[in-house]
């Protein structure tokens, strides 16, 4: 430095200790009150008279240079707030996984009331909830978030539940309406089905109501309740995690006995018969022919090794021109996995795939579906949703179960197989909606909770229940997921890059290192 | 001075600083050193990606731009802050020391001349050391399928900050003669940067949280290492560049009424 070191370095060096005690005051007292701010700043000023200051030259020279650097610097840090207020982010992975699905953003365009959310959460996990929840903002400035620490701000916690909050509850609530409205719902910034949450969350609170979807109930098909306690080897078949991540859609989930009802009940969006395993009655097979007639909605998933006919019910399934044949799907070439254990994957530009990607997931066991002869000319609009590979072949339950199973002779009959289908229909005139729909799908298990719930599941169930319920501008928003990266490490391929990566650093350190002090011998 | 004249006289400053750097034996030794602990970091992450049981589905761990290829950018920062420092130390003290810096104010450049004549050359030094990183994703896409978006963001954060870095490491320089001086005023900066946004996380004082948020150059990093590019990022980047080189050449002239 200018003159002697320790003469220089003095002043900045009071700056520097200053402005150290600052910040360890500051911490050792949990926050920054205004005189230990206006420490700070004398302390920064100092280190800017001592860097800046004018060796030989005036006093006033000092200041007006000090001055003019400090100036400089407080403009840089302004331009740089402003850019920080006004950022956009610029979102470059493969899947767009910093950034809201186009539903998000297309729904949040047409919010129209200002709604405020409020999230409790713990200080560790602050940051990630407000990066993730600032996307929303950026969004739509109807939306006011406020993250809050439930330990800190317990009054305004008790304001919510007088019984008190817990970290990872948040609420969403209308702003100076004269209906006011509030909801709460449960909010892990690490699911992956977080912006679905959030999104339906909202859309629930706005709209006021929740669309009912009713699992019919009685049949032997899979119950929507988990039992009280599951025995050790017993799987449990129930629905109960797929109607948690239903209820996250804005869509409550109950049980309807059609035995007991003369009509499918009014706020009815739509039906669910789960592994049906007995036939439905006549009765109960008109009261869904009605429903079906007046523009109802049904899904329909089937028990793939079920023997047993059910003609009442598919006679039903047959009205929206779908069929399901006898049989079991078995994949003949598997690869590592068991043969009928079908991995499916969509197909076509239905809307209940459409957007989904073609990713293979697995299904389980599985019967195929297909049109009926007659469906065209009874204006039944038939959409194949998942297929199998093409190394799939159908086959007699009876034989699965005996380990009888063997490849067709006839190569044409392995082949691929649709093992979901979508259907639609005018309904009866003057019915309350338009259009009855259906979807049949050739499987049940892979919605139960004994089976691990796969987020293509998940999202092919909650679609095919958004178009049901003809929500078909909130279909069900994806997790943003990677997909897994291909990988081929030989032995070779790692010794080479091993090889490779040695050979450079040699180069570099011998190499260029021999060749400086060659120049400098000759130079 | 006339922007021509300006880039005229930079242009000298930096070939002249260029040929000296890749002329000291530091320089080389400095990359083939960093380079070598890259590689060995590099080769741990591709044998641990290369077990199916590090990697779980739907997670990061499975993507190997955000598990390879990042984690070794991530590394390669903090190389570039350790290195800048080493480089930069005697981009002016030297000049200073030897009684060249008013030969080389008064004959031929100005200023923001010299400044910017040697922030091109140590930062040209170290972008040459970030160009010799492209082994590692080009071997990564050898064995893998990684996604050069991403990648592309990796390069921009460690050229950006081996531009902040080498702001700094030109500005303590210019503060002294002793090159050993400047290169710890350089690291405490630096490394002082890191510590207090850690110490702010570690406290949980909201306040200070948000505001070391901004301050530390690992959270505008780390935005683009995720393949989330923020301008607000750049915007740090590039001011924190223009700051340092304008106290630079603050010092410069305040050396040049001295003299």
């Amino acid at each position: 430095m200018r003159g002697s070191i320790a003469s220089q370095v003095a002043v900045p060096a009071i700056g520097f200790a200053m402005l150290a005690g600052t910040l360890a005051w500051g911490v050792a007292m949990g926050a920054f009150p205004a005189w230990l701010l206006a420490m700070g700043a004398v302390a920064i000023a100092t280190i800017l008279f001592g860097l800046f200051r004018q060796e030989g030259g005036s006093l006033r020279d000092s200041v007006a240079s000090v001055a003019y650097s400090a100036f400089f610097a407080i403009c840089a840090a302004f331009a740089y707030l402003i850019a920080a207020n006004h950022s956009q982010p610029v979102d470059l992975t493969r899947t767009g996984v910093h950034s809201l699905s186009e539903q998000t953003r297309a729904y949040l365009s047409t919010l129209s009331v200002p709604i405020r959310l409020t999230v409790f959460s713990s200080p560790d996990r602050r940051d990630e909830y407000g990066d993730f929840l600032a996307r929303y903002q950026a969004l739509s400035p109807l939306l006011q978030v406020h993250i809050a620490d439930p330990s800190v701000e317990v009054e305004l916690a008790r304001s919510f539940d007088s019984k008190g909050v817990y970290p990872g509850e948040a609420f969403v609530e209308t702003v100076d309406s004269p209906s006011p409205r509030r909801q709460r719902f449960a909010f892990d910034a690490h699911d992956r089905f977080r912006e679905n949450t959030v999104t339906n969350a909202l859309l629930r609170l706005e709209r006021g109501k929740d669309e009912k979807i009713y699992v019919v109930d009685g049949r032997g098909g899979r119950p929507l309740e988990a039992p009280a306690r599951v025995r050790k080897g017993q799987p449990d078949t129930s629905l109960s995690k797929f109607a948690e991540v239903a209820a996250r859609q804005a869509m409550t989930v109950g049980k309807l006995n059609l035995a007991s009802v003369a009509t499918v009940p009014e706020d009815a969006a739509c039906l669910v018969i789960a592994g049906p395993e007995t036939d439905l009655p006549p009765a109960e097979a008109e009261v869904l022919r009605a429903y079906l007639d007046e523009g109802g909605s049904l899904m329909v998933l089937l028990e793939p090794m079920l023997r047993r006919d059910l003609e009442a019910l598919m006679g039903v399934v047959a009205e929206g021109g779908l069929q399901s044949p006898n049989g079991v799907l078995v994949d003949s070439a598997p690869g590592a996995g068991n043969p009928v254990s079908i991995a499916v994957r969509p197909v076509g530009e239905h809307p209940i795939v459409e957007g989904t990607g073609d990713r293979i997931f697995p299904m389980g066991i599985a019967r195929s579906v297909r049109g009926t002869a007659d469906a065209k000319e009874r204006s039944r609009e038939i959409a194949p949703l998942l297929v199998t590979n093409r190394t799939v072949w159908n086959e007699d339950p009876a034989a699965i179960a005996a380990e009888r199973a063997t490849v067709p002779d006839n190569p044409e009959d392995i082949r691929s197989w649709t093992v979901a289908a979508a259907s639609t229909w005018p309904a009866a005139v003057g019915s309350r909606r338009p259009m009855a729909r259906m979807v049949l799908c050739g499987d049940s298990d892979f919605l139960t909770n004994d089976a691990p719930l796969t987020d293509e599941g998940a999202v092919f169930a909650l679609q095919s229940l958004n178009w049901l319920t003809m929500r078909d501008d909130r279909l069900a928003i994806p997790p943003r997921v990677l997909p897994p990266s291909q990988f081929t490490l030989t032995a070779v391929r790692f010794w080479t890059i091993v090889g490779s990566l040695a050979l450079l650093s040699l180069a570099l350190l011998a190499g260029g290192t021999a060749w400086t002090l060659a120049r400098r011998r000759t130079g | 001075m006339s922007a021509r004249l300006l880039l005229r006289q930079s242009r000298a400053v930096a070939a002249r600083e260029m040929h000296q750097l890749l002329a000291t034996p530091l320089f080389w030794v400095l990359s083939g050193v960093f380079f070598l602990a890259a590689s060995l970091v590099y080769i741990g992450l591709v044998s641990g990606f290369s077990d199916p049981a590090m990697r779980e589905e739907n997670d990061i761990s499975s993507d190997v731009t955000l598990s390879v290829v990042r984690q070794t950018f991530w590394v390669l920062h903090y190389f570039l802050m350790v290195q800048a420092p080493m480089l930069t130390m005697r981009a002016i003290a030297e000049e200073r020391r030897q009684g060249t810096l008013s030969l080389l104010q008064t004959t031929c450049a100005g200023e923001w001349s010299i400044a910017l004549g040697k922030f091109a050359a140590n930062c040209g030094a170290l972008c040459i050391f970030v160009v010799l990183t492209l082994a590692f994703p080009l071997l990564t896409a050898w064995i893998s399928d990684p996604w050069w978006p991403v990648v592309g963001s990796c390069y921009a954060a460690l050229l950006l900050a081996a531009c902040a870095y080498t702001a700094v490491g030109i500005f303590f320089s210019s503060l002294t003669e002793s090159q050993v001086v400047a290169a710890v005023l350089t690291y405490v900066t630096l490394f002082g940067l890191v510590v207090v946004g850690q110490l702010a996380d570690a406290f949980s004082i909201a306040n200070l949280t948000q505001i070391t948020r901004h301050l530390t150059p690992m959270a505008h990093v780390d935005g683009f290492l995720e393949g989330n590019v923020a301008t607000a990022d750049v915007a740090y980047f590039v001011l924190f560049t223009v700051v340092f080189l304008f106290f630079t050449v603050r010092v410069l002239e305040s050396a040049r009424w001295r003299n």
